[in-house]
């Protein structure tokens, strides 16, 4: 599957103060992308950006393998539909509202109807038309916000925190519009959360994000706590991390998954991090084997199957994890 | 009593026709203020219900100054009042503090510095526009350019915020923006206007100093009232004031009758 999006090294900060931070993030065509992390942690910003309302201040964005620039961006920004927190409806009707951005292209009244009566159609709110936007529930408002923008037939939705102030009965059919979009339209979607199951049980693929800096392996080691400026050192509270030199602050760290080396015993290396622990758990997946390892606190980790038959491991087996003290990520 | 009779003598001096009520007033004068206010305002009613020539002359004389005033002003400052709103620049906040100020200034003081540049010797004064419709309309328009811009930048800060993000994810263009924008505000927009026309119609600053009170041309309703009133014809100015009133109460029972529509 191809991909729509492809960000290297992104950066944007607002007011010398950084809401992203070197994002590598890779969103494919036809999938469904959430984004989940607390308030503030940049993910409206992801979502500001991929929707081509903000740019990266540095870094590379690929948009259908085409890189952003400035004669693109308006052709870009007409095939994202986007569609803001609790969203704002204009005075007068559904119809009204879900109708006006056909106006603003100066499509003619038949074709307008046509279109307009399609979409409230596909999502089940044909009987609302005449409604007055204001009098609608949280629910229905969505379901006209989504209507607003899908008329205009997107390639990508983008929606944020689409799932809040909603009832269950309304997140349930906005969960499966969402899927039916994906599956019978063929329409990308992103969407952020604070819901952790929902974006697992939802999502193709689901992205972290923890103060701007976003993380696209679900598999990724976070880990927060105080610098220790005597021993170079990170105190998660269970456990000791030696950092690089240098570093002056750090209240969270984060570790690739594909960066710890697990081992019977311990390697002789250049790795400052060593740790004894057990195995945990184990997760098949196709191409790799899942490892939780606890060895104080519970590290993730990636290995191949081959590598998983010759280390014959098995769960509660003893083994050595270990990792560069520059592979990990501070902030 | 030694006084209330030489003003009676005093009176019948210098006004020898007097009318029945004005004999009614001598003779309680103890209630005086009160029968002569009831008769005066009986006799407005008189005045407005047989629809007085030359007092309806009066009012439409102001409706028409006031509202091509108010049609000039709003099309010069309710976009500039949108655009404003919309844009950060530098030195708007000082722009705003002057509105601010601009907003109660003294009809007076327009009127006297337009006398300025209008008279004779003045700047325009080849234009010959003192002491016509024309000088009054421009007065206004001064006046109330700053009142109505001022409120409309108020009227398109009290849009949601959340209406700039649905503008762009439209695919609004910068006037359609604008557009829409009016189109959401439009009750505090039409409240900008009507502020602007109540203003207008109620000043009487500019209308005497630069309409010179022409009778038949440019006398107003405040002008007509304010001569009226030391002329001593009370109920010609009374049935101004009421006609003042009701142009006041019908704009605003229309404007009334707007904000429930649009809730």
């Amino acid at each position: 599957m191809t991909n729509l999006y492809t960000l290297k090294n992104v950066n944007f900060n607002y007011d010398a103060h950084f809401s992203l931070v070197d994002v590598c993030a890779e969103i494919k065509k036809a999938n469904i992308t959430a984004i989940v992390g607390p308030n503030g942690s940049g993910k409206t910003s992801l979502l500001n950006i991929l929707s081509f309302m903000i740019h990266p201040h540095s870094g590379s964005l690929h948009y259908d393998g085409e890189p952003l620039s400035a004669n693109n961006i308006a052709t870009f920004k007409r095939t994202v539909g986007y569609i803001q927190q609790n969203p704002y409806l204009l005075l007068g009707t559904a119809f009204k509202n879900i109708e006006l951005g056909l106006k603003l292209r100066h499509i003619d009244k038949a074709t307008r109807i046509k279109k307009v009566f399609d979409v409230m159609q596909l999502l089940g709110i044909a009987a609302l038309s005449n409604r007055d936007a204001r009098t609608l529930s949280g629910g229905e408002a969505q379901k006209v916000a989504i209507g607003q923008v899908l008329v205009l037939a997107p390639e990508v939705l983008i929606l944020d925190e689409p799932f809040t102030h909603l009832d269950k009965k309304s997140i349930y059919e906005l969960e499966q519009l969402i899927l039916k979009l994906k599956d019978d339209f063929g329409k990308t979607i992103v969407f952020t959360t604070h819901n952790q199951y929902q974006a697992q049980h939802l999502a193709d693929a689901v992205f972290s994000a923890i103060k701007g800096n976003i993380f696209t392996s679900q598999a990724i080691n976070l880990f927060s706590g105080d610098l220790d400026f005597e021993k170079h050192s990170f105190n998660t509270g269970k456990q000791l991390i030696i950092l690089p030199e240098g570093v002056s602050h750090a209240e969270n760290i984060a570790i690739d998954s594909k960066q710890i080396v697990l081992s019977n015993h311990k390697l002789d290396s250049s790795m400052q991090n060593s740790f004894r622990g057990k195995i945990t758990g184990l997760v098949e997946e196709i191409e790799q084997v899942k490892i939780s390892v606890e060895a104080g606190e519970t590290f993730q980790t990636i290995v191949t199957h081959k590598a998983f038959a010759k280390l014959g491991l098995s769960i509660g087996a003893d083994v050595w994890i270990s990792f560069k003290s520059s592979s990990i990520r501070i902030f | 009593m030694f006084l209330s009779n030489y003003q009676l003598f005093d009176e019948q001096l210098f006004f020898p026709e007097t009318t029945v009520m004005e004999t009614i007033v001598a003779d309680h004068a103890d209630d005086a203020p009160r029968s002569f206010f009831m008769g005066a305002a009986i006799s407005s009613l008189n005045l407005i219900f047989n629809f007085d020539s030359t007092l309806f002359y009066v009012v439409w004389t102001s409706l028409y100054v006031s509202l091509i005033a108010v049609l000039i002003a709003t099309l010069i400052s309710l976009p500039l009042g949108v655009v404003v709103a919309l844009h950060d620049f530098k030195g708007k906040h000082f722009l705003q503090a002057c509105l601010n100020t601009l907003m109660a200034l003294p009809t007076v003081v327009v009127g006297l510095l337009l006398y300025g540049v209008m008279n004779r010797q003045g700047l325009l004064g080849d234009m010959g526009l003192l002491y016509t419709r024309a000088a009054i309309i421009i007065g206004q328009c001064i006046l109330i350019i700053p009142v109505i811009w001022n409120l409309s930048i108020a009227a398109v800060n009290s849009a949601d915020p959340r209406l700039a993000r649905t503008c762009a994810s439209l695919g609004a263009n910068y006037f359609q923006r604008i557009l829409i924008y009016m189109s959401e505000v439009r009750f505090a927009l039409i409240a900008a206007v009507v502020t602007g026309f109540g203003r207008a119609i109620g000043e009487v600053g500019i209308a005497m100093m630069l309409g010179g009170n022409i009778d038949g041309y440019t006398r107003t309703m405040t002008t007509a009232i304010a001569l009226e009133t030391s002329k001593g014809d009370f109920e010609f100015a009374l049935a101004l004031g009421f006609m003042l009133l009701l142009v006041a109460f019908v704009i605003n029972t229309v404007l009334q009758q707007f904000q429930q529509k649009t809730k």
